[in-house]
């Protein structure tokens, strides 16, 4: 069983638990090949800040969160940006503690993880 | 394709027995003035004299549970006078002016020797100048003659009768311009709990009087206020009078608006401090993530707090990451996500 397509219904009618991490590059765009999970798609929009784009029938996202492994310690967090339900984008940044944006290198332990509960169907 | 077609999926319970999760985002309160709740008297009752506006002391939604009513059923006092203790030596009647209210206190009266009408008493009511004047022939008349005298007047009543077979005397029975005192508007207020009851008395009690009775609230009894004045001389009528009603429009502090999810409720607590409240009780938490976006890159997080089993309550707190308390705004953009995992089973 692929553990990674799961699609769990514990958060009620119509919604669905997606998660999934991926690899930032530095100011490369990140690889495709590094995603983990189903149903996105990564891009890198500017220094430190990137789109999660949500495909198929997701009309609207309840819950996010994302948080960041990093090989070594440093003061990086990931932050959430805004939802746009329209192109179902949901944006992600790392941020430094002053929260400016930063750029991550490309490691095989530095990795921005997240999941979303998002909404299908019709309201309930 | 779907994502419900695909193949791929594979649909499965994830909760564990007796497990529940809420989950959703909001946008921020900020931070807002409660509201006090208030309520416009003129429009209740049949006829409007009551033009005041009355409020809750204390801002909060617990103001509109305050209730206000108007009933015709003050108890006045009427003026009087004690003819002996003002100093008449054998008149010891105690007179009244028949209508209850301060109007009598305004009266005096002149007990003076004179040419006497029927048993040798005459009384003239100068309403112009609210004076009353009893005269009597010295020797001859009787304290029961003056009191007999009393009642044939419009204005005034024999309260206490006195000694009827005293002789009034030139020598011991002289008034002049002796005030009636003691006529009293007692409109008053009481309160059960949450509800007051003005008391007046129609066509006596004014707007003023009402709004010098809840101006006068202390103690426990200090919980309603006037909020906008009326008309202080408006005299109020017996359909003034209304039923018990509740002030309204009071608010606690700005609770959040804009969420997706269900089975919670934010409050704005303080700054970088907001209430989750939980729509059901459960055992126990067993796990809560809380996380923040925000529409442009700043030094703000957030982290959860104390959580009360019993008010189902959770505290979020946002911060610089230095850990200073810093406020969400209250941007669309902007949005605090939360997860909680419960337990309703006592098995765990």
């Amino acid at each position: 069983m692929d553990a990674l397509t799961y699609i769990c219904r514990e958060y009620g009618p119509n919604r669905l638990h997606l998660s999934g991490s991926f690899r930032p590059n530095s100011s490369s765009a990140p690889s495709s090949s590094y995603y983990k999970g189903k149903w996105f798609t990564i891009a890198r929009v500017s220094q430190g800040l990137f789109s999660i784009t949500f495909v198929d029938s997701v009309i609207d996202l309840e819950f996010f969160s994302a948080h960041l492994r990093l090989a070594s310690a440093a003061a990086r967090f990931a932050q959430g940006g805004t939802w746009t339900s329209g192109t179902k984008v949901q944006l992600v940044r790392v941020v430094d503690a002053s929260g400016n944006v930063q750029d991550i290198s490309s490691d095989a332990d530095n990795v921005v993880s997240f999941e979303a509960v998002v909404r299908v169907g019709s309201d309930w | 394709m779907t994502l419900f077609d695909s193949p791929r999926v594979k649909e499965m319970q994830c909760d564990f027995p007796g497990e529940h999760r809420v989950h959703g985002s909001f946008v921020a309160p900020t931070q807002g003035a409660a509201a006090k709740a208030f309520k416009a008297l003129v429009t209740l009752g049949v006829s409007h004299e009551l033009d005041t506006v009355v409020e809750a002391k204390t801002a909060g939604a617990a103001g509109n549970a305050i209730t206000v009513a108007l009933t015709n059923d003050a108890t006045n006092a009427k003026a009087f006078i004690n003819f002996g203790t003002a100093g008449c030596g054998k008149l010891n009647t105690i007179m009244e002016f028949k209508t209850a209210g301060v109007a009598g206190n305004l009266w005096k009266v002149n007990v003076v020797p004179g040419s006497g009408g029927a048993e040798g008493v005459n009384i003239e009511e100068d309403v112009t100048n609210k004076i009353l004047t009893i005269m009597y022939e010295t020797a001859v008349s009787t304290v029961t003659n003056v009191e007999t005298a009393i009642g044939t007047t419009t204005n005034f009543q024999v309260k206490t009768g006195g000694t009827g077979a005293n002789v009034l005397a030139a020598a011991t029975d002289l008034l002049e311009q002796s005030p009636l005192a003691g006529g009293t508007v007692s409109s008053s207020i009481s309160r059960t709990g949450t509800a007051f009851i003005i008391h007046y008395t129609a066509t006596v009690t004014t707007v003023a009087h009402v709004e010098a009775l809840i101006a006068a609230l202390a103690g426990a009894d200090d919980i309603m206020d006037v909020k906008t004045g009326g008309t202080g001389t408006n005299t109020l009528v017996a359909n003034t009078a209304f039923a018990a009603t509740s002030l309204a429009g009071g608010a606690d502090a700005t609770v959040a608006t804009t969420y997706k999810g269900k089975g919670f409720t934010v409050s704005y607590v303080a700054a970088g401090e907001y209430l989750v409240t939980f729509k059901d009780k459960f055992t126990a938490l067993k796990e809560v993530e809380v996380f923040a976006c925000l529409a442009t890159a700043a030094d703000l997080k957030v982290q959860t707090g104390a959580f009360d089993l019993t008010a189902k309550t959770l505290e979020i707190h946002s911060m610089t990451h230095a850990g200073v308390a810093t406020d969400f705004t209250a941007n669309a953009g902007d949005r605090i996500n939360l997860k909680a995992i419960f337990s309703n089973s006592t098995g765990g």
